[in-house]
């Protein structure tokens, strides 16, 4: 056998030192992709194995939304909803501002209420929330199907705009991902953050238009209400699917808004993972 | 030479130990120290530092490829945190370490199960967390689901399973990874008392399957069977490295007290019976540590019954110096014990125990059902022989003697005085 001192071409882990660059770590993220897919899976199978709850609750909770917004803001406060239905307005608003809510809620909590996945075993510990707020996109398709039947009760015809909201979805997953992960990471860290997070969600909420439409806010005040990338998210998944004016600028704010998030985040849960074993 | 499977160079874990509590921060906390910075530097300088402990120092050392290599040492010597540190679970301070090889680490079984999956999708999740591929375990689900003996229960949420169940699939998982490396933690303390056997001959079939594995436990006769060498951990450093046998004795002669009495270490979870103190005396009744060969050596267990128990054993197990567990007695206390102190006491047969040091593990438990507390190297004596019946080194035939009262009669001897001459 020849000597192999130089060449050995199976896996080699290191440890400590300076060998835990980004590059390595988004290499390894993909080659632990399995665990992330089993992750989902997990969340998925828990979720959904009263298979009729499961689904009966994705579907009711942005109904009742709907419903609740379309009583109080719609009927009472007369709320402006360019021209389209308010159930259908709040709906289109929620469907993504659903998703997030929850995503960013239950990968928040992720790491915290798995503290096995880190003391007792080693994976990127990203798959831990990413797989939290993937899990959350099934939701968002049984609500999306929800939404197209009542678009279809409102008698709501598409355009080919309606193309635009894969981008839109993608575009929304990354802010979850974002918030999530930063969310997660900080709650490792400072577990006050679990008591912070529903009140902070509820900020969130009043700061996007998913109420009331961007077109209430003054002009010189709508720049502000673009710092949050969701805003110009939600915005555009009305203009996909209802035909409401589309805000070019406010896309692209949300776009750059959504990069900077995601990458200051993973920046951040990369610094602080280190010592998540020490600490939870 | 080939390259070491595993190589540290200079591991050292410093952890942050706290007048503070938790390591674990509020933001509220944060927040406050902010605005209490300026008042504090006012006051004078930093006057309450946080204090930090190595719970690792200068750890370098190689295992080759296909050894099996021990980890020993006392509760807090750092073999736990070593593993870690080779499992990337927690992160070193300094020094670095190279593992080639796939890697795979039990430091826990059943991690990641979840109660409302089933058997089955938790085996599946269980061996994804701990790296085996989709294909692999489809292969080897049959042989799990044998091992674990639960074949009935695979597709009921695990919730529904006993903790016997659990355990046994939880640990069947574990032992079919097939990674080059392994690093395992205690694993063997698992299920009742005939699937630990089941889980050792698992462990000896891994280790002897030519992988590199790195094994902590405190069952030195599990060392000592399984590893080819080991290496003695203490506050934090390897003080030694080398054979299994030589330095699981080093580990018993230095790190076990020989005092006439010790307090039994409490368990890490209170389950009804508690071992509390024992003591070692002679036939007299007076405490010794060093009982001489042909005299019987008194031991008495003080131990405390939280909450009544209907049944108790306790078992007592003498290790020599190779970590070899030379003798049991056990005992079943039929009866009902009502919360409170209890003392049970009774007499070894010195002549049985060669001479050499014995280090003592105790059990109390409910037969074959549950172990209340296991406490090991509780305390040692020594076996001295001074006295002298005859002249053989005691220890050089064989780890036990029996006084046996032979006798010895004529069958076929010729009565003819003048062959002797």
């Amino acid at each position: 056998m020849p000597d192999d001192t130089r060449q050995w071409r199976g896996d080699v882990t290191l440890i400590g030192g300076s060998a835990e660059g980004l590059l390595a770590r988004v290499s390894e993220v993909w080659h632990s992709r399995g665990v992330l897919g089993f992750l989902v899976w997990r969340d998925l199978k828990v979720k959904y194995r009263q298979t009729l709850l499961g689904v009966l609750w994705a579907v009711l909770q942005p109904v009742l939304m709907m419903t609740l917004f379309g009583i109080f803001f719609g009927r009472l406060a007369k709320m402006p909803s360019d021209g389209v239905p308010y159930p259908l307005f709040a709906f289109a608003g929620l469907l993504p501002w659903t998703f997030v809510a929850n995503a960013v809620t239950d990968s928040g909590n992720s790491l915290v209420t798995n503290p096995d996945l880190i003391t007792k075993v080693y994976l990127p510990r990203i798959c831990i929330p990413l797989a939290a707020v993937i899990a959350g996109l099934v939701d968002f398709a049984i609500g999306l199907g929800v939404l197209g039947v009542l678009m279809m009760w409102f008698g709501q015809g598409v355009s080919f705009r309606v193309f635009a909201l894969l981008p839109l979805a993608v575009l929304m997953t990354m802010v979850a991902m974002g918030v999530g992960t930063w969310m997660s990471a900080l709650n490792v860290k400072y577990r006050d953050v679990r008591y912070a997070l529903p009140f902070l969600i509820q900020l969130w909420l009043f700061a996007t238009p998913v109420i009331y439409p961007t077109t209430l806010v003054p002009a010189r005040w709508r720049p502000v209400l673009l710092i949050n990338p969701l805003a110009g998210i939600v915005d555009g998944f009305r203009s996909a699917l209802l035909g409401t004016p589309f805000d070019g600028h406010a896309i692209i704010a949300s776009i750059i808004g959504t990069v900077v998030l995601l990458a200051m985040a993973l920046w951040y849960f990369v610094r602080v993972e280190q010592s998540f074993a020490d600490v939870v | 030479m080939a390259h070491p499977a595993i190589r540290l160079d200079g591991i050292g874990k410093q952890y942050r130990i706290g007048a503070r509590g938790p390591l674990y921060r509020t933001l509220r906390d944060s927040v406050m120290e902010t605005l209490a910075l300026p008042m504090r530097m006012m006051q004078r300088g930093r006057a309450n530092a946080t204090s930090m402990i190595w719970a690792l120092q200068d750890i370098s050392f190689e295992v080759p490829a296909g050894e099996v290599l021990g980890l020993i040492g006392r509760n807090g010597a750092g073999k736990s945190t070593l593993l870690k540190i080779l499992a990337r679970v927690a992160r070193p301070t300094c020094g670095h370490a190279e593992l080639r090889g796939r890697v795979g680490s039990l430091l826990d079984i059943g991690t990641g199960f979840h109660p409302e999956l089933t058997g089955r999708e938790n085996v599946f999740l269980n061996g994804a967390i701990l790296g085996m591929s989709r294909r692999d375990m489809r292969a080897k689900m049959r042989d799990i689901v044998e091992f674990a003996e639960v074949d009935e229960f695979m597709d009921t949420p695990v919730k529904h399973y006993s903790s016997g169940m659990r355990v046994r699939l939880a640990f069947a998982v574990a032992a079919h990874l097939d990674s080059e490396i392994l690093l395992a933690d205690e694993v063997l303390s698992v299920g009742d008392l005939a699937f630990q056997k089941k889980c050792m001959g698992r462990m000896n079939a891994m280790a002897r399957s030519g992988r590199t594995v790195v094994f902590v436990s405190h069952n030195l006769a599990a060392v000592g069977e399984l590893c080819s060498r080991a290496a003695l951990l203490d506050r934090g450093r390897v003080v030694d490295i080398g054979r299994s046998t030589d330095i699981i004795r080093r580990y018993l002669s230095e790190y076990s007290s020989v005092l006439p009495a010790a307090t039994i270490a409490p368990p890490t979870e209170h389950l009804g019976v508690v071992l509390r103190h024992v003591s070692l005396m002679d036939s007299a009744g007076r405490p010794a540590s060093e009982h001489e060969w042909s005299e019987p050596i008194r031991m008495a267990v003080r131990m405390s019954v939280d909450a009544p128990v209907s049944s108790l054993s306790v078992g007592v197990t003498l290790v020599n110096e190779l970590g070899v567990r030379v003798l049991f007695s056990w005992m079943t206390f039929q009866q009902s014990f009502v919360p409170g102190t209890y003392v049970m006491d009774g007499e070894f047969s010195g002549s049985a125990l060669s001479p050499g040091r014995y280090t003592v593990n105790l059990n109390a438990e409910r037969y074959g059902v549950e172990y209340y507390h296991v406490a090991e190297e509780v305390i040692a004596f020594e076996v001295v022989k001074t006295m002298g019946e005859f002249g053989y080194q005691l220890d050089e035939m064989a780890v036990t003697y029996a006084r046996v009262p032979w006798n010895i009669a004529a069958v076929d001897a010729t009565t003819n005085a003048g062959r002797t001459q």
